[in-house]
């Protein structure tokens, strides 16, 4: 076999000392068996380290967002309880800049009856995340008839400036602009389908993504505080640069009167300096080996002991019966 | 040899006799390629140990609000040094106009050859009259806003034009002060209306949300208002504009030559054609401390920034770029910096990729490890082909 291909003379490096049989104690079936069990672990812990590996890890790094910014893509897919036209949309943020978000997004009618009426509460698995990401738009939804609807669709990809700004969804005449809405048909319980800032990824799940409020009131505020961090992803197979955010809420019924605050759905932006690299990589090949040789050859010399441990009791065991049949008496007597 | 006989109970190495051992030529290579696996494992930790990583650490920030440093280097090639002014507001109200002391300005002829360097306090000398007495000049009703140091006396040109600012009066023309006919005010101004302007320099600001704003014309606080007076910057509207390129801006001490490092608007440059311009950077700084691997050398503390730019006509309209975004129309044309501190710290440490320690307990376990499965394996192939044999 192995023998005709290999010199001969190799054999001098032969470090590992095999022993003819007349030299070995007899071979019992339990030391076979331990053998047997302990081949198993060993290509099992084989098998389960290659599996890691070409799984690979998944590391996190915050760092300082080093690269000049100017825009970036703010997408919004919100349903709330009232006719389109009892809704504007308006972006102010600190560049002083007009965003004009009607012409950017979609306002669609719906039906109160079609919106969820419960948080849909989304599984963050470690996977779903990011790797698999599709990069489909906006689902489209059947049209209701214009001007029948009772709840209005609004969805889209706005461009903003990437500095603190504010997204306000308010009622003509409530904050902004003149119209005479009544104060009876304010309504501003919401779902929230989809709000994320940077590349339109669905399953990249943010905080705001399913979420539903309630209003208790009709002149209801409600108030979203976002703080967003640059998220950049990177694997062997796909990188991209998006970004996630945190959210603090306070939703409140506002006072009316002069001088008040305007009822409505507020959505308060900040970036943050800091940015999360996520890098998806294999560990390293050397560690990879190394934990492999470690465990299998502590599971082997550990093996070997309790091994030796049973054989010895049965040895002695065996040994003082034999010397009782020679003895045929104890000593104690 | 009896002192020995209490010791050799410990032995745990078992020892065979020479006789007894088989030595095959399979086990000859699976020692030859467990050795080969051996170095090469060794070296790797051996390379992860000598290697310097960085470790980044995120931290709320510990210090007190102390000053920090502003350091920066620009260059306007359309505006001369005269017209520019350095300003530094702050969320706490700290106002710090017109900075000279710590910002030199360099005259750049229009083709960018330096004419001269100077702190540019044209007329900073007193006029000292014949017998040495220091004159008073007349502030032309602008007496109540005359330099502190000088009451109710203008002595320079540039201490009346002050004092009109101040005073929130235009000036018609300069040569009706006889401080400036004497200064050749405007003759000199004349000369250096075509020339560029590099600033270079430090500010010492308070550690809170602020602005520094390069911009022409002298500025005034009035009230809650900041009001630059532009007018001769508009009068020569088809001479000036607001391109410019950023050298260095950094925030806090400078990082070790060692680490390279360059800061997000390092070699920023802006090429605009038409006066009426703005730019703003929104600058986020967070606190940045880099400890070397060698104890000896002293942690710096310094900031690191992220910055968001943005640009548009102080006319108002459209932004080309965003269709959907219509520009503020008002403001004065210059560049701002607008910086924000954030309560986060960064804490960066060089280290080695490994401990002593660590290294040789990794060389140890991969040892024991390949030499016991090593032998395992030698001993099954082994069994396995006598067992073929028979």
């Amino acid at each position: 076999m192995l023998r005709s291909r290999v010199p001969a003379n190799i054999r001098a490096f032969d470090a590992f000392p095999k022993f003819s049989k007349e030299y070995r104690r007899q071979s019992s079936s339990r030391g076979g068996f331990f053998t047997i069990l302990l081949s198993v672990l060993i290509v099992v812990l084989v098998f389960s380290q290659c599996v890691q590996y070409i799984r690979g890890i998944r590391e996190q790094e915050l760092f300082i967002y080093d690269s000049v910014s100017e825009l970036m893509d703010l997408n919004i897919d919100i349903t709330i309880a009232m006719p389109c036209s009892n809704l504007r949309i308006d972006v102010v943020d600190r560049t002083k800049d007009l965003v004009l978000a009607t012409e950017a997004l979609t306002l669609e009618e719906a039906f109160i009856k079609d919106m969820p009426t419960s948080s849909t509460i989304y599984k963050n698995d470690r996977y779903a995340g990011l790797r698999w990401a599709r990069t489909e738009k906006f689902r489209k939804k059947n049209n209701a008839e214009p001007g029948s609807g009772t709840a209005c669709r609004i969805y889209g990809q706005l461009v903003v400036n990437r500095v603190n700004g504010q997204l306000h969804i308010t009622a003509p005449g409530w904050g902004y602009g003149r119209s005479n809405i009544p104060f009876h048909s304010l309504n501003f319980t919401h779902y929230i389908e989809e709000l994320s800032f940077g590349e339109y990824y669905p399953a990249l799940v943010n905080a705001l993504d399913g979420h539903y409020g309630h209003a208790n009131d009709h002149p209801f505020a409600f108030q979203y505080y976002l703080s967003v961090l640059p998220t950049s992803y990177k694997s062997s197979f796909r990188s991209f640069e998006t970004n996630q955010y945190s959210l603090t809420e306070n939703s409140v019924v506002r006072q009316l009167g002069f001088g008040s605050l305007p009822p409505g759905i507020f959505i308060d932006y900040d970036l943050e300096p800091l940015a999360v690299r996520v890098v998806d990589k294999h560990p390293n090949v050397a560690s990879t080996l190394l934990r492999i040789l470690a465990i299998s050859g502590g599971l082997i010399t550990v093996a070997s002991w309790i091994e030796r441990v049973y054989s010895s009791r049965a040895h002695r065991s065996t040994s003082e019966a034999d010397m009782l049949g020679l003895l045929g008496k104890s000593e104690t007597e | 040899m009896q002192f020995r006989s209490p010791l050799r109970r410990f032995d745990a190495f078992q020892k065979t006799v020479e006789d007894a051992r088989i030595k095959t030529a399979s086990g000859g290579l699976i020692t030859l390629v467990s050795g080969l696996i051996v170095i090469f494992i060794v070296l790797m930790e051996w390379i992860n140990y000598r290697r310097v990583i960085a470790v980044h650490e995120i931290i709320v920030n510990p210090s007190h609000g102390d000053r920090m440093e502003i350091n920066f280097n620009i260059t306007f090639p359309r505006i001369p040094c005269q017209i520019l002014t350095v300003d530094v507001l702050d969320v706490s109200g700290e106002f710090q106009r017109d900075i000279h002391h710590t910002v030199s300005k360099t005259r750049l002829s229009p083709s960018g050859e330096i004419i001269s360097v100077d702190d540019l306090d044209i007329g900073n000398q007193q006029s000292i009259s014949d017998d040495g007495a220091a004159e008073c000049g007349d502030c032309y009703g602008a007496a109540d806003f005359a330099p502190e140091d000088t009451p109710g006396c203008c002595n320079t040109c540039d201490a009346v034009r002050d004092a009109y600012g101040k005073a929130h009066w235009r000036i018609g023309d300069v040569d009706a002060f006889k401080q400036c006919k004497d200064e050749n005010f405007k003759e000199l101004y004349e000369a250096q209306k075509v020339e560029g302007c590099n600033l270079a320099g430090q500010l010492s600001v308070n550690r809170m949300a602020g602005n520094f704003h390069i911009a022409p014309g002298r500025s005034t606080q009035n009230g809650n208002q900041h009001v630059h007076d532009t007018r001769d910057y508009i009068n020569e509207l088809d001479l000036h504009d607001m391109s410019h390129s950023i050298h260095h801006l950094s925030f806090g001490p400078p990082l070790d030559a060692s680490v390279h490092y360059s800061n997000p608007l390092d070699g920023t440059v802006k090429k605009v054609s038409t006066a009426d311009y703005r730019y703003e950077y929104f600058i986020k700084c967070v606190s940045y401390q880099f400890m070397p691997l060698s104890k000896s050398t002293l942690p710096i503390d310094t900031n690191k920034y992220a910055v968001t730019q943005h640009e548009r006509s102080i006319r108002g309209g459209r932004e080309e770029k965003v269709p959907t975004h219509v520009n503020f129309h008002g403001g004065i044309p210059g560049v701002w910096f607008q910086f924000d501190i954030s309560p986060m710290r960064v804490i960066e440490r060089q280290v080695r990729g490994n401990t002593f320690g660590g290294f040789l307990s990794n060389v140890l376990a991969l040892l024991g490890g390949c030499v016991t499965l090593a032998s395992f394996v030698d001993r099954g192939y082994y069994e396995v082909q006598k067992l073929k044999k028979n």
